[in-house]
C-alpha cells in the first residue's frame, strides 16, 4: 500500500487482468451456462404480472446489504476508521487510525459485497465468459464516480442514475440510433463530471483544492 | 551534455537495437517486434501526459485508433474503397497518399482529437479525469464500430500497404525524442510543477488547464502518430485492437516501467513485450540450450502476475521514476 490512487487502481486492473488468465486456463475462452439456483428464475404471478423470484431477491438482498453497510460505515467505531481515512487520510494516521488495516479491512468488505453481487447477477443472466466481471466492474466505477464516491448514499444514487439514464435513453432513441446508446451514456458522464467533478450527488462545496 | 546522451541516447540506442536484431530474426518473431516498437510508441505518448502531469488518462488509445483508422483509410486504394467502404466520406473515399505523409496525418488528427477532447476535460483532476478519459474511449470504440462514413466499422480494414522495421523504430525514436525534448522544455518543466504541488504551481503563477492541455495535445499526436505506425505495421486491423485491452496493458507496461520516467516508458513496454513474445514462443517449444515447452495459458497468466506483483512491490516501477543515469542513486 502507498501507492498513489492511479498505480492502485492499475495494480486491481492488473489482479483482474491475471484473475480472467487463470479463468481462460481453468476452462476456456467459451462461455459457460450457469445452473445454480435456477429455480429462482420461476415466476410468481401478481393481479396478472409475472415476477421472477430472482428480481425479488435481489431487491431484498440489495437492500439488506446497503443497510448493513451502512450501519457498518455509520455506527461501528471501524465505520468511524474508514470515514475518517476517507476524509483525511494524513490527519487519520497522526490520529491513530491504523491506515493498512482500514484499507485492507473495506477491500474484504467490498470484495465479499461483490462476491454477494456476482451470485445474484448470474442468477439472473445465467451465462458467464472470462471478462463479464470487467464489464460489470467498468459500470459500477462509472456510476459511484459520477454519483459521488466519498459517501455510501452519493454512490449508490449514482449508480441508480447511470442505469436510469441507461434505460431512458435504450426507450428514447429510435432503433437505427440505439447502437450509439453507449455514446449517449458515455457524453452524459462526461457532461455530469464537468459540472460536477465531486459527484453528481455531492454537497456542492465538496472537491475543491484545500492546502492546509 | 552527458546526461542528455545517456538519458536520451540510451532509450534510442535500445529502439535501434530492438530494429537490428528484428532484422536477423524468422519472419513471425519479427512481427513481434515491430509490435514491440509500435507498443513503445504508445506508452511514449501515453508517457507524455500521464507521466508529466500525474493525471491518469484511459483515452489515450482512442488517440490511437483516429491516428491508425485515418492513416488506413488514405493510403488503401480508392478502387477498393469504393468496392469495401461506399458510405465512406467523400474526402476520406477519394484520398490517396504515401505511407509517410499518412503517418503524418495521423499525428495531426490524434492531436487535434486531444485538443477538442481537452478543451472541457483538462479541468478534472483525479478519479473524474480518468472516468471522463475512459468516457471518450468508450465513445470514440463505440463510433468506430458503428458509423460507415469513418471507417469499415466492425469489419476488417485491410489492404493497408505495410512497411518495414524501420519507420517502425524511427517513428518510435521520434516520439521518444520529441517527448525528451519536451519534459526539459520549459512547458514540461511547468507540467510537472503541477503535478509535485498543484496548490505551490498555482501559486507561482501557473496555470495548470493550460499546462495539461498542452501536455494532452502533444501527447495525443504523439498517440496519433503511433496509431499510424500500428496500423502499417499489421495491414489490417479492427475496432476491437482499440479498446480495453490495449488500454489496460499500454497502461500497465508505463506503470511497470515507472511512471515518472520517459526511460521507464521505454523500459516497460519492450520488458513487457520481450516477456509476451517469449512466453508465447514457449507455449509452442523454444530452444534455450534445452527444449522449452509451456502449457497453452501460460502466458497471460505470467504477465498478469508479474506485472501485478511489480505494481504492488515496487509501485513506482522498475526504473523507479528516474532516467537512465550510471551513478545508482537511492
Amino acid at each position: 500500500m502507498g501507492a498513489s490512487p492511479a498505480t492502485m487502481l492499475v495494480a486491481t486492473f492488473a489482479v483482474s487482468f491475471l484473475l480472467q488468465a487463470i479463468y481462460l486456463l481453468a476452462f476456456d475462452s467459451r462461455g459457460r451456462a450457469v445452473s445454480t439456483l435456477g429455480q429462482l428464475n420461476a415466476a410468481f404471478t401478481v393481479d396478472g404480472v409475472n415476477i421472477r423470484w430472482i428480481l425479488l431477491v435481489t431487491t431484498v438482498t440489495g437492500i439488506v446489504l446497503l443497510l448493513a453497510t451502512a450501519l457498518l460505515l455509520n455506527r461501528t467505531s471501524i465505520g468511524l476508521h474508514v470515514r475518517a481515512a476517507t476524509q483525511d487520510f494524513r490527519t487519520a494516521r497522526i490520529l491513530g487510525v491504523r491506515a493498512n488495516r482500514v484499507i485492507a479491512l473495506s477491500f474484504v468488505v467490498a470484495g465479499a459485497l461483490a462476491a454477494a453481487v456476482s451470485v445474484l447477477y448470474t442468477v439472473s443472466n445465467p451465462f458467464v465468459e472470462p471478462d463479464t466481471g470487467v464489464q460489470i466492474t467498468i459500470f459500477a466505477l462509472i456510476g459511484v464516480v459520477v454519483g459521488g464516491l466519498e459517501r455510501l448514499t452519493t454512490a449508490t444514487l449514482g449508480g441508480f442514475a447511470v442505469g436510469f439514464v441507461y434505460g431512458m435513453f435504450g426507450d428514447l432513441l429510435s432503433s437505427g440510433q440505439s447502437v450509439y446508446l453507449p455514446s449517449v451514456v458515455y457524453g452524459a458522464v462526461i457532461v455530469v463530471l464537468l459540472l460536477r467533478p465531486a459527484g453528481l450527488f455531492a454537497p456542492l462545496r465538496a472537491g475543491q483544492v484545500e492546502r492546509v | 551534455m552527458r546526461r542528455i546522451v545517456l538519458e536520451l541516447g540510451v532509450p534510442v540506442a535500445l529502439i535501434v537495437l530492438t530494429a537490428v536484431v528484428a532484422g536477423g530474426i524468422s519472419q513471425a518473431q519479427q512481427l513481434e517486434f515491430e509490435t514491440a516498437l509500435v507498443m513503445v510508441a504508445i506508452v511514449v505518448a501515453l508517457y507524455v501526459f500521464v507521466g508529466n502531469s500525474g493525471v491518469i488518462s484511459f483515452g489515450h488509445v482512442s488517440f490511437v485508433a483516429v491516428g491508425a483508422y485515418l492513416a488506413g483509410i488514405v493510403t488503401v486504394d480508392p478502387q477498393t474503397k469504393h468496392f469495401t467502404m461506399p458510405s465512406l466520406f467523400p474526402v476520406l473515399l477519394h484520398a490517396h497518399i504515401s505511407t509517410v505523409p499518412s503517418l503524418a496525418l495521423a499525428a495531426a488528427i490524434g492531436g487535434l482529437y486531444a485538443l477538442l477532447v481537452g478543451l472541457p476535460l483538462m479541468r478534472l483532476s483525479g478519479l473524474p479525469a480518468g472516468i471522463a478519459t475512459f468516457a471518450v474511449l468508450g465513445i470514440t470504440y463505440n463510433v468506430l464500430y458503428y458509423w460507415q462514413k469513418v471507417g469499415p466499422t466492425a469489419q476488417t480494414l485491410s489492404d493497408i500497404p505495410e512497411v518495414g522495421r524501420w519507420t517502425v523504430a524511427v517513428g518510435a525514436a521520434i516520439a521518444t525524442v520529441v517527448a525528451y525534448a519536451y519534459q526539459r522544455s520549459r512547458f514540461g518543466r511547468l507540467l510537472r510543477a503541477t503535478r509535485e504541488d498543484p496548490a505551490a504551481a498555482r501559486a507561482s503563477g501557473i496555470s495548470i488547464y493550460r499546462q495539461r492541455l498542452l501536455g494532452f495535445t502533444l501527447s495525443g499526436a504523439l498517440a496519433g502518430l503511433a496509431g499510424g505506425l500500428y496500423v502499417h505495421q499489421l495491414g489490417l486491423i479492427t475496432p476491437d485492437l482499440f479498446y480495453l485491452d490495449l488500454t489496460f496493458v499500454t497502461l500497465a507496461m508505463l506503470v511497470f516501467g515507472g511512471v515518472a520516467s520517459l526511460w521507464g516508458a521505454v523500459l516497460g513496454a519492450l520488458a513487457i513485450s520481450a516477456l509476451n513474445s517469449f512466453l508465447g514462443d514457449a507455449e509452442n517449444t523454444v530452444h534455450i540450450g534445452f527444449n522449452l515447452t509451456l502449457p497453452n495459458g501460460t502466458r497471460l497468466v505470467t504477465i498478469g502476475a508479474v506485472m501485478a506483483l511489480v505494481l504492488i512491490l515496487r509501485p513506482s516501477g522498475l526504473t523507479g521514476g528516474r532516467e537512465f543515469g550510471l551513478r545508482w542513486r537511492r
